[in-house]
């Protein structure tokens, strides 16, 4: 059931997998329907976190 | 070894601490392309002359913003939806990346700037790999719009037709 997601070298300027892991509405997705270890899923927090804030991904989406 | 032979290796060995960041910042729209590429390399220069060293960059290039970013330049309100992205890696030693980051707030060209710790050899991605498939998806949106305006003239020139047979036909009788 789980498909385990084996990334490498998160980027905060890679927008096209950082906008797998984000809802319609811009929304961080939670580690359970991310399917990523704990590690990953806060490096990948920040990495959107700081994507936003220049300007690459929105906050809020419609 | 005397107290003051201790302190001083100490303080030298603080001193060498350099690190790998990379940077990323917005400049403003309204200039030119040479302007920012002429912009990317006085960055660069202000690296050097804070006693860094660079290692690899990327020239700005104009993208779409997700939101509008607001900017106070000689004391008016300045609002962009685009601008000039690019990114700088570089080793800077510890004590003098806040005096660049001092140099940069003052700046008046750059919107934003973010400046992060890196690794050395980790590639990212580019920006010919994103105006790729900026291409692709216009070409996409092109095909699809015109044959929807194909298919639209035809059925204007449909209805106007049967419009103007129904007033005929009125007028007749």
């Amino acid at each position: 059931m789980k498909n385990k997601q084996v990334l490498k070298n998160i980027d905060y300027k890679d927008i096209d997998t950082l906008k797998k892991f984000i809802n319609n509405n811009g929304r961080i997705l939670s580690r359970r329907k991310n399917s990523l270890s704990a590690t990953q899923q806060k490096e990948m927090a920040q990495a959107i976190k700081r994507a936003r804030f220049m300007g690459l991904i929105p906050y809020i989406a419609k | 070894m005397s107290k003051k032979e201790i302190e001083t290796t100490i303080d030298e060995e603080i001193e060498s601490i350099k690190r790998v960041y990379e940077m990323s910042y917005i400049l403003v729209p309204t200039i030119s392309e040479s302007d920012a590429e002429a912009k990317a390399e006085a960055l660069k220069k202000s690296i050097a002359s804070n006693q860094g060293s660079f290692i690899s960059e990327e020239t700005p290039y104009v993208r779409d913003l997700a939101y509008e970013m607001l900017k106070v330049i000689k004391n008016a309100n300045h609002r962009f939806e685009t601008g000039y992205f690019g990114w700088v890696k570089f080793e800077m030693d510890v004590e003098s990346v806040s005096n660049f980051e001092k140099s940069l707030k003052l700046d008046e060209e750059v919107i934003r700037f973010l400046i992060v710790k890196a690794d050395r050899d980790t590639n990212i991605i580019t920006k010919n790999s994103y105006q790729k498939k900026a291409r692709e998806s216009e070409e996409a949106n092109i095909d699809t719009a015109a044959e929807a305006e194909a298919s639209s003239v035809v059925e204007e020139v449909a209805a106007t037709a049967e419009v103007e047979e129904s007033k005929d036909s009125s007028k007749e009788a």
